[in-house]
């Protein structure tokens, strides 16, 4: 007893597109690597699905790395939002903008 | 069955060498009574041996696959190892002199440029989609922090954290796009994905892979076209250059270019072959944007960083064309391509770096009025490394672009696609194009009179030598192209 899988993948998708929609609309940087974060856990749940539904190992196995990707993503990013919070007391990426040309 | 897995350690001997010299500096960063510049030259020896273990496997012939066929040694992944360690060799010369004489930042700044160079060498090896997303990530984690790496400096931090945001999006975009090809062919191994679709066609000429492979291809697309910054993906390249240190500015526009392309290659090439006609057609439109973009907004620029941002994106362009042609001699031409486009930018950068003010660094085009004959190094050096990127013969750039602009026409005739045509024209008027802003730094050092007196930092001996290196490959490669090009023939996949 089991949905079928184009629940999952629907699913999937629709937290895909939450997270790009978030990354294109949000301007505080956590929240635009948060959306991130959600991408990458869509792209799990459809390896997920899809392992299950094939019976294979590989797709669960392929999530394990992702996840420790992600978590080093984590570490790194919130790191440089630090560094450059310090220089300019706010993360907004609109107000973050003295590079163009 | 842990027991039947055997390691042949000596086909993996360029990865592992880089991993022992990571260790290496890791482990000599702990001690304070070693000079911190040691670290340095570790590096470069340690990617030097890798790259001569490379070119001996090359000549030796010794391929094979490695962890049940996930890791391909072949001709592809040694060149492209070739192409990558002399990246990274070039950039640690560059670099000695540009870090200062600050100890606490030696250590990390090699180890992340190694594990970078093994995120590359990963990818360009990888015949299984998670490999090359490991090595991706690997590789895009240890830049991230590289871009910021001058933590005091709010440029580098901003771009930094412009790099990680985008860089971190296409990431995700790669990883959708794997999730749903392994949906529609159930597996993620690439010779095995190109059987699939092989099976696929040989049921009946009419089945379709299905939308999921579709959807699947344009989001690795996508995600390859942040990677590598083509238009309409390469907003964040000016930024992060610009941001960036100088030497890190050069090693993203060389080796993680090379190595996008090398992974790009391969899943197109090897898995894909079947869906030819379809992608070939979103390929050339790609390159026409990548080259007029690129070198029509780099004529704008009064930032040289900035001016080379889009030359690079531009270059992009030129390589896609290569790999437009969809045949073994673009894919060759492309690699050869790469190679040379690699000494020639970080060449271009280092000249950046030599032409240092003592209060800081000289980046505006106009800050090179003069210089040419008060600093003939610098100027020659310049001139050099701003001709062969325009194509200039006898310069190597003429070469790659020769070679890319003969195997499309090639191409196009054999196949009688116009598209191809127009493609190689469109990519000669952009080559004129791009000769007027490379042009314009030349003019300015050599016929203009300077307006302020800058006062300029000695040349430091190791990036003079760096940029020596630079100089001679892209004199030698122009003079004697068959140095390179009989190598790369080899190489293609059929």
């Amino acid at each position: 007893m089991s949905l079928p899988l184009e629940y999952y993948l629907v699913l999937s998708a629709l937290l895909f597109t939450i997270g790009v929609i978030g990354v294109l609309i949000r301007r505080n940087a956590i929240i635009i690597f948060m959306c991130i974060e959600l991408m990458l856990n869509a792209a799990n749940l459809a390896f997920v699905a899809i392992s299950r539904h094939l019976g294979q190992a590989e797709g669960q196995l392929f999530v394990i790395f992702v996840m420790a990707v992600a978590a080093a993503e984590v570490a790194i990013g919130l790191a440089i939002i630090v560094s450059v919070f310090k220089h300019r007391e706010t993360i907004n990426v609109d107000e973050i903008n003295s590079l163009k040309g | 069955m842990p027991s039947d897995i055997i390691i042949n350690w000596s086909l993996i001997m360029p990865s592992l060498v880089i991993v022992a010299t990571m260790l290496i500096v890791l482990i000599f960063d702990l001690f304070d009574a070693i000079s911190k510049k040691v670290l340095g030259y570790i590096t470069i020896a340690g990617a030097g041996i890798a790259l001569v273990e490379s070119v001996r496997m090359l000549r030796t012939e010794s391929f094979g696959t490695q962890f049940e066929g996930m890791f391909e040694v072949d001709a592809y992944s040694l060149f492209f190892n070739i192409i990558f360690l002399v990246s990274t060799i070039l950039v640690v010369l560059i670099s000695l002199s540009y870090l200062g004489r600050d100890d606490k930042k030696q250590g990390p700044y090699y180890l992340l440029i190694l594990l970078a160079t093994l995120g590359m060498m990963l990818m360009a090896a990888g015949n299984e989609l998670i490999i090359v997303f490991l090595g991706l990530e690997l590789m895009s984690l240890s830049l991230y922090v590289l871009a910021g790496y001058f933590r005091d400096n709010p440029a580098s931090s901003e771009a930094g954290m412009k790099y990680l945001l985008l860089g971190a999006f296409a990431s995700a975009f790669f990883l959708y796009g794997i999730a749903l090809i392994y949906g529609a062919t159930g597996t993620t191994s690439i010779p095995e994905i190109a059987q699939y679709l092989t099976d696929l066609t040989a049921e009946s000429e009419t089945a379709l892979p299905g939308p999921f492979l579709f959807a699947g291809v344009f989001l690795l697309i996508v995600g390859f076209g942040f990677k590598v910054a083509i238009v309409p993906f390469h907003q964040w390249a000016p930024d992060v250059y610009e941001g960036a240190p100088t030497t890190i500015a050069a090693f993203i526009s060389a080796g993680p270019k090379a190595a996008g392309f090398a992974a790009f290659v391969r899943i197109f090439m090897e898995a894909l072959p079947n869906i030819d006609t379809e992608w070939n057609t979103v390929l050339i439109i790609l390159a026409i944007l990548t080259m007029t973009v690129g070198n029509v907004i780099a004529i704008a620029q009064t930032n040289i960083k900035r001016m080379l941002a889009y030359s690079s994106i531009a270059h992009a362009g030129y390589v896609l064309i290569g790999l437009a042609a969809a045949n073994s001699e673009g894919t060759s031409s492309a690699i050869m391509y790469l190679f040379i486009y690699c000494v020639m930018n970080i060449g271009a950068f280092g000249a950046v770096i030599l032409a240092r003010t003592a209060d800081g660094e000289s980046l505006m085009i106009s800050d090179y009025a003069g210089l040419g004959f008060k600093k003939p190094l610098i100027g020659m050096l310049m001139s050099l490394m701003l001709l062969s990127l325009a194509g200039f013969p006898p310069f190597a750039g003429f070469v790659g672009k020769f070679y890319i602009f003969k195997s499309a026409v090639e191409a196009g005739v054999e196949a009688e696609n116009n598209w191809l045509i127009w493609l190689v024209i469109v990519g000669a008027i952009n080559t004129a194009i791009s000769a007027f802003y490379y042009l314009r730094v030349i003019v300015t050092m050599y016929m203009r009179e300077p307006e302020d007196e800058l006062e300029f930092k000695p040349y430091p001996s190791t990036l003079v030598i760096g940029l020596v290196l630079a100089a001679i490959g892209v004199i030698l490669l122009g003079i004697l192209p068959s140095l390179i090009v009989d190598h790369v023939q080899v190489i293609a996949f059929n």
